[in-house]
């Protein structure tokens, strides 16, 4: 009987640990789902591209910029959609990468693999931003925040290019991106970014409010 | 029969069923190792990639560690544990592969958001829906998919943007995504079956392999038990005959002993018996000569009787009174006439001469009588010798022989006896047989039985006394019997009757009947008695081959 009432325990205990097993990786992994799709702070991007800034290829039709932070793993994702973005629009296309570099740290420290990607995509511009100033500048708060002016110099995308935290694959700001510059639409869009914050404290932006205008 | 065949069948049946269930067992067994080192494996890959790819997350110029550090670490730890521990402690049950498959779905999951969501890193779900094939279980596969369904359905409702990449996105495209996996599902779900039904047909092959096997070792068991016993049989039989041999070869040394000694006594015993034969028809010529003797003694009496009559009548002779007949005539041959007329005397002598003439011619006749009878009685004597000559000087002779004359013969050498005590011979003898043998010994043997015969019945009291003589032949053979109504032969005697020496006769020396049988045995013949006890007589049969007759 006790023997019986063991075995019964045992099989209650085994249902019990299963189920504590199933709700602990589901939610552990739920958790993670949620944790990707913490979305950075978007900001509000300059709505005419600054005149006093060149971008390199400035005969292109259209400038993007990309804000990095050089150790942000989640800003891989944001290159390989870049790259998806450069290969499809390439030539009516300039693009600069503009990675953040604390003024007090040397040049190297911004020389991560996300520079060397970055280095191996032709016809990209890569500067680096002491202090976040430029980024500031743009409203770009979030590493992988991407803005996209026409030749008019008018923004026309504001926002993350992945679909959640570091991961890449089919999402709205790529595909937005790429119709803007196909079909010329002058609407503007606005995603959400996905990544490392750029800065600990914001810095003085000349950007105003910018929102998504149809 | 059928019977059998049925339980066997059955027995086949749950075999089969048996050995595939163990064969299931040892692959999932096999397969849940597998997976241990598997999820051990891919907690490492886990951990490695998060150090690798998102080791630390910055704000600014500082940083800390990333969250998919502690996910690799304690969320990997722990979607890999429960699968380690059941592989470990409950192998090869279903709920380990259950557990199993839904690990490795979360593995997916946790591999393709540590890779930032990789194309290639998706690769992960199809590879381990193919390694979870290896459970060769569809309802493994059934788990794993649904893992995935509910997990891309939940994110396509709450989280679209993370699975499929846009915010708004179709209610339906998780189908899209399952329907990849269960394009996949659809092959492995055909291999896990194909699989199955090649491990149920090499199970049945087993089964049958045991079955046979299992039959030949019946067989083996049983011929070896045979084996064994007739194995035990014969090493039993074979020690037994052993130490019968050692017993056959000390009864073979004491049979040696015995033959060498029994040769010398039969060689002692064959010069006996030569000595007996010789001995028997010594005392066989003896008996004959005795009766000779005794015939010859009987004539020799009346050949005395005669002579003695004939001397007594030669002195009562009637020639005296014719001599002194012959004296007066002579005293008066001058006057003779007148003496013969004259003389009184001389007027009686022709009457005494009639008278002398009557009585001298009874007297001649008396003598020629007895002269006659003398010489008959001598002739007698002259057959007797002539008769014991002619046996005396014929041994070991074989010849066709009448049995009618050998009994003549036996009866004239008994005859007197026969005759003095008023013994009625009777003979019987049916055919007139002739065979071939040793006359003599047989002559020999028909004496002495009726001697024997004469004697029984001299010694009863029967005033009727007869000896009844047989023949009967046979197709290879006569039979003589000699039958007499004497004193007759005591059952217990009848074994010992032809045994040397015994005798019931007083002044016998029991050495007739057995130099009989001895001689019916030479004869290649036998001698047999049988009586119904004292004073019913008895009867001796002798029985004689025909022979084979030549020169007759």
């Amino acid at each position: 009987m006790r023997t019986c009432l063991s075995e019964v325990a045992k099989r209650r205990l085994a249902v019990v640990a299963g189920a504590i097993w199933l709700t602990v990786c589901t939610c552990g992994v739920a958790a993670l789902v949620r944790y990707s799709r913490l979305t950075g702070d978007t900001g509000a991007a300059l709505c005419e591209f600054p005149t006093d800034l060149q971008v390199q290829n400035s005969d292109k039709r259209f400038s993007l910029l990309m804000f990095v932070h050089p150790h942000c793993p989640c800003s891989h994702a944001s290159l390989e959609e870049l790259m998806r973005i450069h290969a499809r629009a390439q030539q009516d296309l300039a693009i600069e990468i503009v990675f953040y570099h604390p003024a007090n740290k040397s040049s190297a420290w911004a020389m991560t693999s996300l520079w060397r990607t970055a280095q191996a995509i032709p016809d990209v511009r890569i500067s680096f931003d002491s202090d976040g100033r430029t980024a500031g500048r743009f409203g770009a708060k979030t590493s992988g925040h991407v803005v996209l002016y026409n030749s008019d110099g008018r923004l026309i995308f504001n926002g993350g290019i992945t679909p959640s935290r570091g991961h890449e694959g089919g999402n709205r700001g790529t595909t937005s991106v790429l119709e803007h510059i196909r079909s010329r639409d002058k609407t503007r869009e606005i995603c959400p970014v996905f990544g490392c914050p750029l800065q600990a404290q914001a810095v003085p932006t000349d950007a105003s409010i910018c929102g998504a205008v149809r | 029969m059928k019977n059998d065949a049925v339980v066997c069948s059955q027995f086949e049946e749950y075999r089969l069923n048996e050995l595939f269930r163990h064969q299931q067992m040892l692959i999932s067994r096999q397969t849940d190792q597998m997976f241990a080192g598997l999820m051990v494996l891919q907690w490492i890959a886990g951990i490695l990639m998060a150090l690798i790819l998102s080791p630390r997350t910055w704000i600014g110029d500082t940083s800390s560690l990333h969250i998919h550090i502690w996910a690799a670490v304690f969320l990997g730890g722990a979607v890999s544990s429960l699968p380690i521990w059941l592989a470990i402690h409950r192998p090869g049950q279903a709920v380990t592969r259950h557990a199993v498959a839904f690990g490795q779905m979360l593995w997916s999951a946790l591999l393709i958001h540590f890779s930032g969501g990789r194309i290639e890193s998706h690769f992960h779900v199809f590879g381990s829906l193919a390694f979870l094939a290896f459970y060769q279980d569809y309802r493994v596969l059934v788990t794993a998919s649904l893992v995935i369904a509910v997990d891309h359905f939940l994110r396509g409702v709450w989280w679209p943007q993370s699975v499929f990449g846009v915010l708004v996105e179709s209610p339906f495209r998780w189908i899209e995504h399952t329907a990849w996996v269960l394009f996949e599902d659809c092959f492995l779900f055909y291999s896990c079956l194909q699989n199955g039904r090649l491990l149920r047909e090499n199970c049945r092959r087993q089964t049958l392999l045991e079955s046979t096997n299992r039959r030949i070792e019946v067989q083996v068991t049983e011929r070896t038990h045979q084996l064994q016993s007739e194995k035990e049989r014969t090493e039993s039989v074979y020690l037994s005959l052993a130490a019968k041999a050692e017993q056959l070869s000390a009864s073979n040394s004491m049979l040696a002993d015995q033959i060498a000694e029994r040769t010398r006594a039969e060689k002692a015993q064959a010069a006996l018996q030569e000595r007996y034969i010789e001995s028997s028809r010594i005392a066989g010529m003896a008996e004959v000569a005795t009766g000779v003797l005794h015939n010859v003694g009987n004539v020799l009496n009346s050949v005395n009787v005669s002579a003695n009559l004939l001397i007594e009548r030669s002195k009562r002779s009637e020639i005296a009174i014719l001599a002194k007949a012959s004296a007066v005539i002579d005293q008066h041959c001058g006057e003779l006439p007148k003496f013969l007329t004259e003389d009184i005397r001389g007027r009686n002598f022709p009457r005494l001469l009639h008278e002398l003439s009557k009585q001298l011619s009874r007297h001649e006749e008396q003598q020629v009588r007895e002269l006659e009878n003398l010489t008959r009685h001598i002739d007698h004597i002259k057959q007797v010798i002539s008769m014991q000559q002619t046996y005396a000087h014929l041994q070991g002779h074989t010849e066709p022989v009448r049995i009618s004359d050998l009994l003549d013969d036996a009866l004239k050498i008994k005859e007197s006896g026969l005759i003095r005590h008023n013994i009625h011979v009777i003979r019987t003898t049916v055919d007139d047989v002739t065979i071939v043998t040793d006359k003599h010994k047989v002559l020999q043997i028909l004496v002495n039985l009726i001697s024997n015969a004469k004697h029984a019945v001299i010694a009863t009291s029967r005033e009727y006394k007869e000896v009844v003589l047989t023949v009967t032949a046979e197709i290879e053979c006569v039979s003589i019997s000699v039958q007499d109504n004497g004193q007759g032969i005591p059952a217990e005697n009848l074994t010992n009757i032809f045994c040397h020496g015994f005798t019931t006769r007083a002044g016998g020396h029991g050495f007739g009947l057995h130099s009989a049988a001895l001689a019916a045995q030479q004869l290649k013949g036998s001698l047999s008695v049988c009586s119904d006890g004292p004073d019913c007589g008895a009867t001796f049969t002798l029985i004689l081959p025909r022979g084979r007759i030549q020169n007759v």
